[in-house]
């Protein structure tokens, strides 16, 4: 409004100058010619009075008739108001007519005309005269055209106001009117001028610059928009891939704890084995005495089979000397000490036999109760511990396995992030070409584009990385997969040695109670034995008193030997029961030993599997804490793509805000 | 000067950035009977039919690429879609780095060439000479299917 009065005021104020400074020059021009027109005229009157004055002095100074002079002055005076005096002077100098008007008048002028005849000087004549009427006239002219010209003027402006308002003011005023909407961001403003001539070419062309303008703003807007849903789409994709990074690591970190479980048991597993071993070399200790001890036994029953076969033959002689008692009575003391030391030495044989068979009899149960109790123990502890550790290999394939899933999940995510990063491009590229065609109002829009740009080509190389990385982790995944695999084979492997090693001690316990039960039977083989010496030892004794008195009964004697010979029979046969039962036992002994080693040696094959998949879990967690150290850098990088996209959607989010100041929606009224 | 450049098999050409509307993923096209050859169809972009001339087809590569963009650039006030392999990115070159190009340039057809643009030390592009793309006969046989089939419904 303002700079269209100001164009209209200052248009019509300059025109409006220049014709008041034509006019006022037209005016002075007029005047001045008018002014000397006047005084022309009035001097041409002046000049003409002076000469016809002049003529008629000349007459009346010839004729000396003042008379006809008189009146002509008078006429004259009478018929010009401008001239006021007329004095007639005769060449003397004296005044000889003098006629003046009784007026007041400004500006008094007179001239002098000589009156000659034929050269000669008559007389002069003077007439006074006043300019005054021509000031009169020339002020009552200036004035009448000041008037009409000022009205002239008046007419000239209200006509140039009229129609310069209508064809241009009002026109400039209703652009000017949608430019300032404009300026103030209505973008739904449209100027309704249709003329041919130049106003209506600027309002066709601010229409179109208004329509580009609303085109790309409505553009720019959609892609904001566009821009901020794919930023939100990303950012929840990468919460998405956070989660399961996390729920990954979260896996692996149960897979950790699963196998330090695993090698937990395992450790208690060597151990238990140790001590298993350490019982086996306790068992074997007892047995090598034992068989020591059964050697021993054995040694003894020889001695005292040996002793018995003495004594048998010792009765046997004494037998057959019997009848040469009487007279070798002497001899048959002597030799009745003999077989009382004997049988004394027999006796106490049979008591070490019986010891140390008693002895066997308790190392055999010892062992027996060794091998059920410590050793059963420790073997369904192992078992116990290798189905735990089974169970716990199952889960870890489980978690393994779910894993991999948890991997390809990844991979999808992978690839919806490509897409979104290819969508991304696109739309950045898009942006950029309508920056640059939006020239200087693009420009702050541009450095989003360009950061889109960059954001997306970033992306991308993160995508690959984290694909590169998920590829690690899903051959480390499936190395743990083999190295699960080979585990579960030595476990297996280590169950069979357990199971084997239960059964040697099932039949190491069976022949320790077999052992036992030998003993046992020798024990009482023994006891019977020393019952039937004590039962000699009473009848040597009661040989000894018969021999006492042999010589009162010799017939008494021979029974008596006769009898001692019945029971050193059955001492005899007692003894060879012994004998044998003692080689059973050795025998016994010695495969108790043998399986006791084969035990050993199952036991160590277990020590060594044992220690094998330590190594193997060892190498598991070694993975795993890998595949947890690249999942953290996942994270990481991820959070970091997360925190740039985060200032991007800022910064597309002021955008969209500078954008919305363009009102370009029809229903937003 | 702006251009967007593409790449059609292992060639880059470039276009002028104000004559590009946009950039858009491949579309369902539309194949409607008696277009001509060289149309791969028409897209319906936001209510609008758009011819699209596949590049391959036009400098006579046979085999199809992976994947593909679509540039919409206006010819003649009219919107004609140029399937392409990839775009790039937007270039400023100077115009002395343009070059006309020899009356066969590497095979092409001299007539679609513009000129040639070093956009930097490695690459070379075709500036295309966007209203000689097609031919005048061409686009008249456009117009009128674009007609007919607007007519047709």
């Amino acid at each position: 409004m303002a700079m269209k009065k100001r164009l209209t005021v200052r248009f019509i104020v300059r025109i409006v100058v220049i014709l008041f400074v034509a006019q006022v020059l037209t005016l002075l021009w007029s005047t001045f010619s008018q002014h000397r027109r006047l005084e022309e005229n009035l001097d041409k009157l002046v000049d003409l009075s002076a000469e016809f004055v002049e003529s008629s002095a000349r007459t009346a100074f010839i004729k000396n008739d003042f008379a006809e002079l008189q009146d002509v002055v008078e006429d004259i005076l009478e018929d010009n108001e401008e001239i006021i005096s007329i004095e007639v002077f005769d060449n003397s100098g004296l005044s000889v007519l003098k006629k003046s008007k009784n007026v007041k008048a400004h500006s008094l002028k007179s001239i002098t005309a000589q009156v000659k005849s034929d050269s000669k000087v008559l007389g002069r004549v003077v007439i006074g005269y006043t300019t005054g009427s021509i000031r009169a006239v020339i002020v009552k002219f200036i004035s009448v055209n000041i008037a009409f010209q000022i009205v002239i003027l008046y007419l000239i402006v209200m006509f140039i106001y009229y129609y310069f308002n209508k064809e241009v003011g009002e026109k400039i005023e209703t652009i000017s009117g949608v430019i300032s909407h404009v300026t103030t961001g209505d973008l739904r403003q449209r100027v309704e001028v249709d003329e041919g001539n130049e106003i209506g070419l600027i309002a066709r062309g601010l229409n179109f610059l208004i329509e580009r303008l609303f085109s790309v703003v409505n553009r720019l807007k959609s892609i904001a928009t566009n821009v901020a849903t794919a930023i939100r789409q990303l950012n929840l994709t990468f919460k998405n891939v956070i989660n399961s990074v996390e729920n990954q690591q979260k896996s692996i970190e149960a897979v950790l704890t699963d196998v330090k479980d695993a090698s937990n048991s395992q450790s208690k597993i060597i151990m238990r084995t140790e001590q298993l071993l350490n019982i086996s070399g306790e068992n074997l200790s007892a047995l090598l005495e034992l068989k020591a001890s059964s050697e021993e036994i054995a040694s003894a029953t020889e001695e005292l089979y040996r002793n018995i076969n003495e004594s048998y033959s010792s009765v046997s002689e004494l037998t057959q000397s019997s009848h040469n008692v009487s007279l070798l009575a002497d001899d048959a003391s002597s030799s009745v000490h003999e077989a009382s030391a004997s049988v004394e030495q027999i006796s106490q044989s049979v008591k070490e036999v019986e010891r140390i068979a008693k002895e066997s009899s308790n190392l055999s149960a010892k062992t027996a109760d060794i091998v059920a109790e410590k050793g059963m123990l420790s073997v369904a502890d192992a078992v116990e511990r290798m189905e735990q550790i089974e169970q716990s290999m199952k889960n870890l394939k489980e978690v393994i396995e779910r894993l991999d899933i948890r991997s390809k999940d990844i991979e999808k995510i992978i690839s919806v992030i490509k897409d979104i990063t290819e969508q991304t491009g696109l739309l950045s590229l898009n942006a950029q070409i309508l920056a640059v065609q939006a020239g200087e109002h693009g420009k702050s829009f541009s450095v989003v584009a360009e950061q889109m740009q960059e954001l997306s080509s970033r992306t991308a190389k993160s995508t690959k990385e984290i694909a590169s990385i998920v590829q690690t982790i899903q051959k480390e995944i499936k190395d743990a997969v083999s190295e699960t695999k080979q585990t579960s084979i030595l476990i297996r492997d280590g169950n069979r040695s357990v199971v084997k090693t239960a059964e040697s001690l099932n039949d190491i316990m069976l022949a320790s109670k077999k052992s036992a039960e030998i003993a046992h039977k020798i024990e009482i083989a023994a006891t019977e034995q020393a019952k039937g010496l004590e039962l000699i030892v009473t009848a040597i004794e009661h040989i000894r008193a018969m021999i006492q008195d042999v010589n009162r009964a010799t017939d008494e004697q021979e029974r008596g030997l006769n009898y001692l010979l019945e029971r050193i029979s059955s001492i005899k046969d007692a003894a060879e029961i012994t004998k044998k039962a003692t080689e059973e036992q050795v025998e016994s002994t010695t495969f108790i030993t043998n399986n006791i080693e084969t035990a050993n040696e199952k036991t160590s094959e277990i020590a060594t599997a044992s220690s094998q998949q330590q190594r193997v879990n060892q190498r598991i967690v070694k993975s795993m804490e890998e595949a947890l150290k690249m999942g953290k850098e996942t994270v990481r990088e991820v959070k970091e793509v997360s925190i740039f996209i985060s200032s991007l959607q800022t910064e597309v989010e002021l955008l969209k805000k500078e954008i919305n100041i363009f009102k370009t929606e029809e229903k937003e009224e | 000067m702006r251009f967007l450049v593409f790449q059609v098999k292992e060639e880059f050409f470039a276009v002028d950035v104000f004559r590009v509307v946009e950039i858009i993923n491949p579309m369902k096209f539309h194949h409607v009977y008696d277009l001509p050859g060289f149309i791969e169809g028409l897209i319906n972009l936001r209510g609008e039919l758009i011819p699209v001339v596949s590049m391959r087809k036009r400098f006579g590569i046979e085999e199809q690429s992976e994947s593909s963009r679509i540039i919409i650039v206006k010819v003649e006030n009219e919107k004609i879609g140029l399937e392409v392999d990839e775009v790039l990115e937007i270039v400023t070159v100077d115009e002395d780095r343009l070059s006309k190009p020899s009356r066969l340039f590497r095979g092409f057809r001299a007539e679609f060439i513009e000129s040639v643009a070093e956009i930097d030390t490695e690459r070379v592009a075709i500036i295309l000479n966007l209203d000689k793309v097609l031919s005048t006969e061409e686009k008249i046989m456009l117009k009128d299917s674009k007609k007919r089939i607007t007519r047709d419904g």
